[in-house]
């Protein structure tokens, strides 16, 4: 198992995220679903994994953010493939050459566990056909999969047709979802585990809020 | 004054308080659901707005009723588009963070700093200048200050105006996130309502009570906006029955 950098996360997970998985997290802007990305990279890098974060922002965008979630970012850094400031360049116009640069470093990896984070997803479904960043999915995930690779996506809740968000969900092997919902005159930030290969089915909601410490998860209602 | 009349009036600013009131309940409720400081700040924005407009509406309407100093009320009505900055600096920064390709409208990320420092300089010296006008007893912008401050008091009002009136239908135009776009809709039928019923029919009525109202009205239907502006910064789902999926 591949841990998700949050102690309190992994035991809903069956102890982190599947080896060899892919794991898409849904939630609307600003919930802060991208932490979730930033403590996987921090705990791969911690354990000395190698670490791929593709990112359309600015690397020192991301970098800001982190901070905001209290994640050290002055020790390890992962690879980065960014729009900006990174060692490989992101052009969110060239799909093959996102999928070449993946695959050149899985290569080059290949003796390590590799965890790779993406959060380009929303915008190349915003500037390219459903079915195209489908197929490029499929393949890429059948690449990723022949390496000790873990794979973490973020996608926007809000900005997709909901038979993509369907279809999209179906490419991977589990879905987190962070969403808001109202409940009366109260909103709530609920977590729940829409599906994880090789765990049972969990309908259940979980709170979750954040703190410099990291992210406190506990049963809803309790 | 008569009884009637202010009972009116009372029932208006009643209204006045609690249709933004319950905007701001709405955004603090979604801002504390919230992770990210930009998008807390674009929650904020909207919270701040309802509440501006609506304590500078019911000062409009003591003003009516009992006079008062016409600079506190300018300084609210500055309050007013200081916030509405805050919120469209925010409200851009979001916008462009969504977008797939990364466009800064207008380069935002620099004009804002000029902009921001000029807001800011202008409101130092207008309250400077009125501030020791009035410590030494003298009409407010009589002093040998007053050509400079004429000019700048306006500026922390017309700016953001200006700036929210340029930038913000651009970004809704070109972006491609529906919750981003509702969002800025309703935000704007909450300006066009402010400015159609409170300045538009406010000013054509000859009646002051009657202008007052329409101002009240104003508010009113511009808060319920500002509500469904703020319950569109982020997709609310329902829980299913009994917290199952």
């Amino acid at each position: 198992m591949v841990s998700s950098g949050v102690p309190a996360l992994d035991p809903l997970l069956g102890d982190g995220y599947p080896d060899k998985s892919t794991t898409l997290v849904v939630g609307p802007p600003g919930i802060g679903k991208e932490a979730l990305g930033y403590w996987f990279t921090q705990s791969g890098l911690l354990q000395g994994d190698f670490c791929l974060y593709v990112t359309r922002l600015s690397v020192k965008e991301v970098l800001q953010d982190e901070k905001g979630f209290g994640i050290d970012t002055q020790q390890k850094v992962p690879l980065w493939l960014a729009s900006d400031g990174g060692q490989i360049k992101y052009d969110i116009n060239d799909l093959a050459s996102l999928s070449f640069n993946i695959k050149e470093v899985l290569k080059k990896n290949s003796t390590r566990r590799i965890r790779i984070v993406i959060d380009v997803l929303s915008s190349l479904l915003m500037l390219n056909p459903p079915g195209t960043i489908y197929r490029f999915l499929t393949q890429l995930f059948t690449d990723v999969k022949q390496y000790d690779a873990a794979v973490l996506a973020t996608l926007e809740e809000g900005m997709h047709h909901q038979e993509v968000l369907t279809a999209m969900q179906q490419l991977f092997d589990g879905v987190v979802e962070l969403k808001l919902y109202e409940e009366g005159l109260r909103v709530l930030p609920l977590l729940r585990i829409r599906k994880m290969r090789g765990v049972p089915p969990q309908p259940g909601y979980f709170n979750f809020s954040f703190s410099k410490t990291g992210m406190e998860v506990s049963a809803y209602g309790k | 004054m008569e009884s009637s009349s202010e009972i009116v009036a009372i029932l208006g600013a009643v209204a006045v308080l609690l249709t933004p009131s319950y905007a701001v309940y709405w955004v603090s409720e979604i801002r504390s659901a919230l992770a990210v400081r930009l998008y807390r700040n674009q929650a904020l924005g909207v919270g701040l707005v309802a509440a501006s407009v609506s304590i500078a509406s019911l000062y409009g309407t003591g003003f009516y009723f009992y006079g008062g100093p016409p600079e506190i009320g300018f300084a609210l009505v500055q309050l007013a588009t200081v916030t509405l900055y805050y919120w469209t600096d925010a409200s851009v920064r979001a916008a462009r963070r969504v977008d797939p390709l990364l466009r800064d409208t207008f380069h935002w990320s620099r004009l804002r700093l000029l902009l921001s420092a000029l807001i800011i300089v202008a409101l130092i010296y207008v309250w400077a200048s009125v501030t020791y006008d009035v410590l030494n007893g003298y009409t407010v912008g009589a002093t040998p200050t007053g050509v400079v401050l004429t000019i700048l008091v306006y500026v922390p009002v017309s700016v953001p105006l200006i700036a929210a009136a340029a930038v913000l239908p651009i970004v809704g135009l070109r972006s491609k996130d529906p919750v981003l776009r509702r969002h800025l809709l309703w935000f704007g039928l909450f300006a066009v309502s402010l400015g159609v019923i409170t300045v538009g029919l406010g000013s054509q009525l000859a009646n002051p009570l009657w202008a007052l109202l329409a101002e009240d009205l104003g508010v009113v239907v511009g808060g319920y906006c500002l509500y469904r502006s703020a319950r569109s910064l982020v997709p609310l789902n329902k829980l299913a029955p009994s917290g199952q999926g």
